[in-house]
């Protein structure tokens, strides 16, 4: 026989490192877009400092000032897990499961493949998600720099709060991914079941059917239990103590439901990412 | 069933399935298909549509897992070493709606030549070059003469030992046609590949394949060097006594036959001195004996007919 | 020297290279140490499979029409041809008449005369113009 020499399959670092590009070439519109809006608030934010400070000189004592005070508060993570949900639909784009043959048909197994890509898109998430936070850090400081005001934090601030958001829209990432990659019409798929359970939970609330009514109640601790969805997503501040005060943002609580919907979203994009018959 | 050849002996087979067989929920798409594809062949394998071609390439390339039997594509099972089959196979799909629209053709070429450690960037201009591919292009907005010719450009680069093409002039008006059997000619003339063909459009391959295998209701109805049906499939022009009784002597021999009251044309399989003693044998005289086109070989080995005129 | 090959002609197309290089050997298009066109071109010209060509060109050398000088290509031998070979031709011809004629339910006499009246006919033609 004549010996036929066979070509390698490419290296994993080689398949890593191009899809982290081509997502990113695919994801650039979408960032410069963000940055655009970050850049545009934060001079928003100066500007309003500059002219709260200006407001201040001409009328000393009238507590314009009060009004500049920005607070970095891990409910902003809200912000950033909705726009995690829509980025593997950027990734995925126009590669549902009935159109993926190109994918698959690389020279890559074929999970393994579907993870390079959506570690891809993570990668340049983080990116966003670092250079947002990273302006909610440095802007407070100029408008203090500007009000000669000291800026606040929320009560209780602690240093974890900062990873809040990281955490929180690698979660939302993890299942948007697993919609996008088990499912044709993921945005259908995301927001149509946000939509039913809100529905669910209006409807069954006012329900007069004992049943029913518990039913909503499982639902409601879904979202706002200790380990509800809201734990995870937005830190755990907020909690009001019997006497009326802020209670301190529990890092227990906040780990412990980061890591249920964490690995519930692991679960979901396992079985989605799974070897598919093409 | 068959009369005709579906085996090959002593030959080496770089693509090579045994009973192969595929079912959709309760639907078969292949039965015990045996294919065999000879090492440096350009095998064409033809059938109607839903005859099993795409499901059997899905399998050699482990898109699809086999209900029974095993396939072997390089010597390797493609289950096990999906990723080494892979890059040792170019590939030109039939559907070409996988996403990537947004891609240009050139940063394509770039994100394909990632993949494939074996890229061959001289080579892949020169082909960018013959199909006047224009890199600053968007997929999604190239045609579908286009878009084949951009993925017939990917498969080739990287020069892989075996092509699989699914249907590759679909989409491509006749000079594209002509341009593609020209660039993938002087590709076999300089790199050693096993060339495995679907398509519906036999005479354009005609004189490029030198394997047939012929699909049909899922099975594997013929299987040869294109020479051997060439020579074996003919087509009979005889006269023949009133009420003669040949029907029964050939058999499921005969594919095709057009009976007049004293005249027949038959497309009859076997060696051509045994078909034309047999005539003789039976009081008919044959005037003519032919040779077929491809596509009349195929034709009669798809779609068996009957015709009697009067 | 042009060679071209018919698909619907009843030999396979490695003898009908063989026959066309024969052809011209006949004709007179080429002579010894003619290069004949590389495989990958007449290949690509021909829009047939190069190991076709390859099949024609090794026959040729084997009966010692055609020589292969390695890492340059292939070149015609032997020139002069012969009577044996003419005769050759012209029995290929002939057989091919023949199929034809028994198609049409002619025997070899009828087709002897009207090959002959045929013969005088161009004959006159030619002269005349």
């Amino acid at each position: 026989m004549t010996a036929i020499s066979l070509h390698a399959a490419p290296s994993w670092r080689v398949i890593a490192v191009e899809q982290t590009r081509a997502v990113g070439l695919r994801m650039r519109g979408a960032g410069v877009l963000l940055l655009v809006i970050q850049v545009g608030l934060a001079a928003a934010m100066l500007d309003a400092a500059a002219r709260a400070r200006a407001i201040y000189e001409r009328h000393p004592g009238r507590g314009a000032m009060s009004m500049t005070n920005i607070t970095f508060s891990p409910q902003v993570a809200v912000i950033f897990s909705f726009l995690a949900l829509l980025v593997p639909l950027l990734v995925w784009e126009g590669e549902d499961p009935t159109r993926r043959l190109y994918h698959w048909s690389m020279p890559v197994g074929q999970p393994s493949h579907a993870v390079t890509k959506a570690l891809g898109g993570w990668l340049w998430l983080m990116l966003a998600v670092t250079v947002s936070v990273a302006g909610m850090a440095v802007v407070p400081l100029f408008v203090e720099r500007i009000t000669g005001q000291p800026q606040t934090y929320a009560p209780h601030f602690t240093w974890w709060e900062w990873i809040v958001p990281f955490v929180s829209a690698t979660i939302a990432y993890v299942f948007a991914s697993a919609a996008a990659l088990g499912t044709r019409q993921p945005l259908v798929w995301i927001f149509g079941s946000m939509l039913i359970y809100g529905g669910g939970l209006a409807l069954f609330g006012k329900s007069d059917i004992p049943v029913l009514v518990d039913v909503s109640r499982a639902m409601v601790t879904g979202i706002a239990g200790t380990y509800g969805v809201a734990a995870a997503v937005a830190g755990t501040i907020d909690q009001v103590d019997a006497a009326g005060r802020v209670a301190a943002p529990s890092l227990v609580r906040w780990t412990g439901a980061s890591a249920l919907w964490g690995a519930v979203g692991a679960a979901l994009f396992y079985l989605t990412a799974r070897r598919r018959e093409g | 069933m068959s009369v005709l050849p579906t085996a090959m002996i002593g030959t080496e087979f770089t693509v090579a399935t045994h009973d192969l067989s595929k079912h959709y929920k309760y639907v078969p798409a292949l039965r015990k298909v045996a294919l065999q594809v000879p090492t440096g062949a350009v095998y064409l394998l033809v059938g109607p549509n839903g005859a099993g071609k795409s499901t059997t390439i899905k399998i050699l390339l482990d898109l699809l897992r086999p209900t029974s039997g095993s396939v072997e594509v390089l010597g390797m099972d493609p289950h096990r070493h999906p990723a080494l089959v892979r890059a040792n196979v170019g590939y030109v799909p039939e559907q070409l709606n996988w996403g990537y629209g947004w891609m240009r053709v050139g940063r394509l070429l770039e994100h394909h030549a990632r993949y494939f450690p074996s890229w061959d960037w001289e080579y892949a201009k020169h082909l960018s070059r013959a199909f006047q591919l224009r890199p600053d292009q968007r997929m999604s907005t190239l045609s579908k003469g286009q878009g084949r010719r951009v993925h017939i450009a990917l498969a080739l680069a990287h020069r892989p030992p075996v092509l699989i093409l699914d249907e590759p002039t679909d989409g491509l008006d006749p000079v594209m046609r002509d341009d593609m059997l020209g660039v993938l000619i002087d590709h076999l003339a300089q790199t050693p590949t096993t060339v495995l063909l679907c398509t519906h459009h036999v005479t354009e391959f005609e004189q490029i394949a030198d394997h047939i295998g012929v699909l049909r209701n899922n099975e594997l109805c013929a299987q040869m060097p294109l020479h051997q049906l060439k020579q074996g499939l003919r087509r009979y022009r005889a006269e023949v006594p009133t009420g003669w009784g040949g029907k029964a002597m050939f058999g499921a021999a005969v594919l095709r036959r057009t009976t007049a009251p004293n005249e027949v044309d038959w497309t009859v399989w076997g060696e051509q001195d045994d078909v034309a003693h047999q005539f003789a044998s039976s009081g008919a005289f044959v005037r003519d004996s032919a040779t077929i086109s491809l596509h009349d070989a195929t034709l009669a080995l798809l779609n068996p007919r009957e015709t009697v005129t009067t | 020297m042009l060679i071209s090959v018919d698909p619907n002609d009843p030999r396979p197309i490695y003898i009908q290279i063989m026959d066309e290089v024969r052809r011209a050997l006949v004709v007179g298009t080429i002579g010894a140490d003619a290069a004949l066109p590389s495989v990958r071109q007449l290949a690509g010209d021909l829009r047939i499979n190069p190991n076709t060509v390859s099949q024609a060109y090794r026959e040729l050398e084997r009966e010692g029409v055609v020589e292969v000088r390695r890492g340059q290509g292939t070149y015609v031998v032997q020139a002069n041809v012969n009577a044996a070979q003419r005769r050759a031709l012209a029995r290929d011809v002939a057989v091919r008449a023949l199929r034809d004629a028994h198609r049409n339910g002619l025997d070899v006499d009828e087709l002897i005369q009207a090959l002959r009246a045929a013969g005088l006919q161009q004959l006159k033609k030619v002269s005349r113009a």
